[in-house]
């Protein structure tokens, strides 16, 4: 089934894939790395803003993706920890082991760096991360990967040995709206970042210099061809700090695209950018993604969690197995579940599919058990009395009784698929998710309603179509009124 | 035809049905009675094979029921109280499962429906009503046409009128007279109603608390009773009995 599903995901020619984080900085610097290629005649397409480190190191791992940009304390402290890589030479061998090869600098270093509203830095006398023991009980909210990151908050917090225990995780773009607001007192920033002064944020001092280097570097796979990293390589020292920020505000202020940003940056240089699609291109794009997450994954659903359901209600023992391992199936995170499949099927659509797929399961795999336990045992009776095989007793008398609270199960998943699918876009399977997430990451309404809101729609229009095909599916002998009266 | 052999049933700790051997004549209809839990009900669902007796042997047809167990089905027909209709389908659908399931002809389908409507005075022009359409007393008459679709050689019954109010519930106890003497089949017919007993029984087999009292004709009942509980069972539903 599994490998249906990915059959099912239209296969594409050759060509260089750059991947990048789902941040504006790596988006920007993957259009760059795109534009690159492709002036150098490499044939190149850009999956954009595939989420967290893991994700983006995996794909390129395992051939997803071809290159992307990381910052050198990322690589030694995160994505190679606990392989001794804290010198150039040691980092570029651990590398080599996974088949991965790193440029020298793009020019800029993008370190992590703790902020504060200036007006509040200063009402409470902070200047340096050292200032930070005296005031135990600011609020403090994190990205949730420098939270948890080893050279992020743990190690800030071991080392000047803060004495806050209340630091929370929060979506990094959803930090600067709350410290901008005053909601929270402290957040993690890029030394980059165009949100520092449009926020009135000043950086605290590492005055310990406990955060490693950051400079930003090209990772690649060492089988790309020689021209290519070629191309990639004529990049180093091409973008300082000051250019960076600059692009950043570009997008996140400006309201240009990344595009469009690393489009003019490659026109000082070499090379050009796609142009950006409209909006109704871009609606018909997500939409037709969006549609082909859910009717893959759902019809593969139905075709398996119908028998199961049916299993179960015949075996009950192996019932209440089937029935937990769907459940459990169902409480793993969804981000959790992408990252343990990268390894396995890559990114993009097969581990959406795969993920939604088995969030799909349970309802109607529980629907179909409970439709088919809650036939009154004199009808099971009189069905088992007449001398039918157990298969047409199933497929005349049972199936069609439970026929109701099967379409409820399937109407249940239809709507939770369409709703979780949106979180696809974290992998690179596009849909609605896709403006989502770059919505919430510009501070763009917009861009979010373009998302949001042909999500509800679809869950609305799916949730229709389901009660047409009840009305179609469930025999008409189970919608009419009891009429009890002697006539 | 029919013939329990030392049957026993027990449903945790109650002894519903306690070792009894029992002969079901040939072509006559026989009443089990009795108090509610006398077991009556255990003993007419071990004959279709609902009920597998703990100890013992049923036998249908001179070889033991489980070996045969869909043939054996097929032979025979079953009504259940409520008349247990599928409310997916129609009446006539419900009447054509099996014959549908081996493959008979529309026509000889159709025609078979029209026989049985006739012998059940059920009204042709509701055949393709679904069961939630129909009155009890129609539900029921489907009920009946169902069990004897295939033309069976027995009919068992559990207290097929027990559910109908009782205008309803004469008229059919009428009409199902006829349609048994008209059968001559083997018919086994549960209730707890003397009346009803009295009504249908060629024979009657009276029981309490997992055993057989007495058997035998009504006369035998009334004149010979095997034990005082015979006549107060009687006496206790008289004043309905057509003497």
């Amino acid at each position: 089934m599994l490998a249906l599903m990915l059959l099912a995901w239209p296969a594409q020619s050759w060509a260089a894939t750059v991947g990048s984080k789902a941040f504006t900085e790596g988006i920007v610097l993957g259009e760059i790395l795109t534009g690159t290629l492709n002036a150098a005649g490499v044939d190149a397409t850009h999956r954009a803003g595939l989420g967290g480190t893991r994700i983006v190191y995996e794909a390129l791992k395992g051939g997803d993706i071809d290159a992307y940009v990381d910052y050198t304390g990322t690589i030694s402290g995160e994505i190679l920890a606990g392989r001794r890589a804290s010198t150039d030479e040691t980092m570029r061998a651990a590398l080599r082991e996974d088949g991965i090869g790193v440029t020298g600098s793009l020019g800029f270093e993008n370190t992590y760096a703790i902020a504060m509203r200036r007006d509040r830095a200063e009402a409470l006398g902070i200047a340096t991360l050292s200032d930070l023991r005296a005031h135990p009980g600011l609020t403090l909210v994190f990205s949730n990967e420098f939270l948890s990151r080893e050279d992020g908050w743990p190690l800030l917090r071991g080392r000047y040995s803060l004495p806050q225990t209340n630091a929370r995780g929060m979506e990094h773009e959803l930090a600067y709206r709350a410290i901008g607001s005053g909601a929270i007192d402290a957040t993690d920033v890029y030394t980059t970042d165009a949100n520092i002064p449009a926020y009135g944020l000043t950086v605290l001092r590492d005055d310990l210099k406990v955060f490693p280097e950051y400079q930003a570097v090209i990772l690649y796979r060492l089988d790309l061809p020689a021209g290519a990293v070629g191309a990639l390589k004529r990049l180093e020292g091409r973008i300082d700090v000051a250019r960076m920020q600059a692009m950043n505000a570009g997008v996140t202020l400006h309201g240009k695209t990344e595009q469009a940003v690393a489009a003019a940056f490659l026109q000082d240089g070499s090379g050009t950018a796609p142009p950006a699609d409209g909006l109704w291109r871009r609606l018909a794009r997500t939409t037709a993604e969006h549609l082909t997450l859910v009717a893959i994954s759902l019809g593969a659903a139905i075709i398996v969690a119908v028998p199961l359901g049916i299993l179960a209600f015949r075996r009950p023992r192996l019932g209440q197995a089937v029935l937990a391992a769907a459940g459990v199936a169902q409480t793993i995170p969804s981000l959790a579940l992408f990252v343990f499949m990268i390894p396995l099927v890559g990114i993009g659509g097969p581990p959406a599919l795969i993920a939604l797929f088995l969030y799909s399961l349970l309802p109607i795999i529980r629907n179909t058990h409970a439709g088919l336990s809650g036939i009154p045992a004199s009808l099971r009776e009189s069905a088992e009395v007449l001398g039918l095989p157990r298969g047409v007793v199933l497929r005349r008398i049972e199936l069609p009784l439970a026929a109701r609270s099967i379409m409820a199960g399937i109407k249940t998943a239809a709507v939770i698929n369409v709703g979780t699918a949106t979180l696809g876009a974290l992998i690179g399977a596009g849909g609605y998710g896709q403006p989502i997430l770059t919505g919430i990451r510009l501070a763009d309404t917009g861009l979010i309603l373009e998302g949001a809101v042909p999500a509800a729609l679809l869950a609305l229009v799916t949730q229709g179509l389901f009660e047409l095909a009840e009305r179609r599916l469930v025999p008409r002998g189970l919608r009419l009124p009891r009429q009890a009266p002697d006539a | 035809m029919l013939e329990l052999r030392g049957v026993a049933k027990r449903f945790g700790e109650a002894q519903a049905v306690k070792p009894l051997s029992l002969t079901i004549p040939e072509g006559k209809t026989t009443v089990l009675i009795g108090p509610s839990g006398c077991g009556k009900s255990t003993l007419l669902r071990m004959l279709i094979g609902l009920a597998p007796p703990d100890a013992g042997d049923v036998m249908f047809d001179g070889a033991p029921l489980w070996g045969q167990l869909s043939e054996a089905r097929r032979r025979t027909g079953y009504v259940i109280q409520d008349g247990g209709l599928f409310p997916h389908l129609t009446a006539r659908e419900n009447i054509c499962l099996m014959p549908a399931h081996l493959g008979w002809t529309a026509t000889a389908q159709a025609d078979r429906v029209e026989t049985l409507a006739a012998l059940t005075r059920f009204p042709a022009g509701r055949l393709d009503a679904w069961p939630a359409e129909l009155s009890g007393g129609q539900r029921q008459r489907v009920a009946i046409m169902r069990a004897l679709a295939l033309d069976p050689d027995v009919l068992l019954l559990d207290e097929p009128l027990a559910a109908l109010d009782p205008l309803i519930r004469r008229g059919l106890q009428d009409d199902l007279r006829e349609v048994f003497r008209g059968l001559a089949k083997t018919i086994v017919l549960v209730t707890h109603d003397m009346h009803e007993a009295a009504f249908f029984g060629d024979r009657i087999v009276l029981m309490r608390d997992g055993s057989v009292i007495q058997q035998g004709v009504l006369a035998d009942l009334l004149e010979h009773p095997a034990d005082p509980f015979v006549t107060e069972f009687i006496r206790a539903q008289r004043s309905e009995l057509p003497l």
